[in-house]
């Protein structure tokens, strides 16, 4: 008799390679930018300009590699997303709905500006263990879904956000307005749509929004919440 | 540029017009597209701003929202008038930058004079047209008064103190009586229907 072992989880693997990824983008772009060859003293260049460049290097292969194993495990996903319904009905979908959400973050953080902020695809299942429960009724869709984005947001699902001129709202803002464009995407009908499209549209949407969005998710306020949740989410 | 072909710029979709018109993403698509063909028309470039854009489409929606008639008989009305909000909120978020003049635009015409404004306008009334043309099978090209350049001085000088006026230019470039004191309110404008209407047809 043949005992087959369980598949391991993959994802606290692919939650490491993404946090050295990260790593290693914030500290190569930190290295451009304290750090330039030509500004030290001629001997300590000729020893830091190469190890510069190879770190630069290093940093550059891990980039592509862990760019490369997010798309490999992320590859297409946008398009297979099941609605909200379906992911929230009843608990057990914990696995898809953290890689879309997971997904949903990266589009929504890299339209925002910063593409590379943390995204914690393990904080998003644990956002959905800690709201989704059996027996919940449809009418309670957007109430679940601000719960979601309220728990996205204490679990911190979106970290390290790096202030830039190239931020389109206030560096603290940056979590909570994208865990919103997240939960909207998700709650939003996405048929016929093109996920990219989609995505773009609820960022856009709560981003123009955050002024609403901040002061309610600063005050856990669910009710607030779920009311823009439920006043935009056919409007994708 | 021809009647047709600005509704035929529009995208295609399975949905009503007026329920697409109501989705960012088809918005966006459709606004991206109509400045793209103005471009080539006008001989110009435009810069959109999309984030700006949204915002326009977040405020326009709400506008809408809060003066939807209960009354199904004002549909049609509803319509015209949420075409005049859209150029509103564009007008008072303005999403769009000339980049280069338009060279082949008359130096005598709107869209030479004020690019941006001619390019929101003419995408207002080109949804209004699309849908009212599904719902109603009513399909009027922009009246003579859009062609008047003292029109657009007016419209462009008026609505810098009040975007709300650009309701009002929207009626006249689609051939209605604007309101020019109330424009921003639908309950004006039905009211003055309702008086327009011969003697024994209120209430029907």
């Amino acid at each position: 008799m043949t005992h087959l072992l369980p598949h391991p989880d993959p994802m606290p693997l692919r939650e490491v390679l993404r946090g050295l990824r990260h790593t290693m983008r914030r500290s190569r772009r930190a290295l451009r930018e304290t750090v330039s060859a030509d500004a030290l003293p001629g001997p300590a260049a000729l020893i830091a300009g190469p190890v510069l460049d190879g770190l630069d290097t290093l940093a550059g292969s891990m980039d592509a590699a862990g760019t490369d194993l997010a798309k490999r495990l992320l590859g297409g996903e946008a398009h297979r997303v099941p609605g909200f319904e379906a992911l929230t009905a009843d608990p057990g979908q914990e696995e898809a709905f953290a890689e879309a959400t997971y997904a949903a973050l990266r589009g929504a953080l890299h339209r925002m500006g910063d593409g590379d902020a943390f995204v914690s695809e393990a904080a998003a299942r644990r956002a959905y263990a800690a709201v989704v429960r059996t027996g919940r009724s449809a009418e309670d869709a957007v109430l679940t879904a601000a719960d979601l984005a309220l728990a996205l947001i204490v679990g911190e699902a979106v970290r390290d956000v790096a202030a830039g001129p190239a931020l389109r709202v206030a560096v603290d803002r940056i979590a909570p307005v994208a865990a919103v464009a997240a939960v909207l995407w998700l709650l939003a009908d996405r048929e016929g749509a093109d996920a990219d499209g989609a995505l773009d549209a609820a960022t856009d949407i709560a981003v123009a929004l955050s002024d609403e969005i901040a002061p309610a998710a600063g005050a856990r306020d669910r009710t607030r919440l779920a009311r823009l949740l439920g006043e935009f989410a056919s409007h994708v | 540029m021809s009647e047709e072909a600005g509704i035929d710029l529009l995208p295609a979709t399975g949905e009503p017009v007026h329920v697409a018109a109501r989705r960012l993403r088809w918005f966006r698509t459709a606004f991206r597209g109509y400045l793209d063909h103005l471009e080539g028309e006008l001989g110009c470039t435009f810069d959109l701003d999309e984030g700006r854009l949204a915002a326009a489409f977040v405020a326009w929606l709400r506008a809408v929202e809060a003066q939807r008639p209960a009354d199904p008989a004002a549909r049609k009305t509803y319509f015209e008038f949420a075409a005049g909000l859209m150029l509103r909120e564009l007008v008072k978020t303005m999403p769009v930058r000339t980049g280069t003049a338009p060279t082949r635009a008359e130096s005598d015409s709107a869209a030479a004079f004020w690019p941006e404004g001619y390019a929101c306008t003419m995408f207002c009334l080109t949804v209004a047209r699309a849908a009212l043309r599904q719902e109603f099978a009513e399909d009027a090209g922009p009246a003579p008064e859009a062609l008047d350049l003292r029109n657009w001085w007016s419209f462009r000088e008026n609505a810098r103190e009040d975007p709300t006026i650009s309701v009002a230019f929207l009626d006249l470039f689609m051939g209605h009586e604007p309101d020019w004191s109330t424009p921003g309110l639908l309950s004006a404008r039905l009211r003055r229907e309702i008086a327009k209407l011969p003697e024994g047809r209120v209430g029907r």
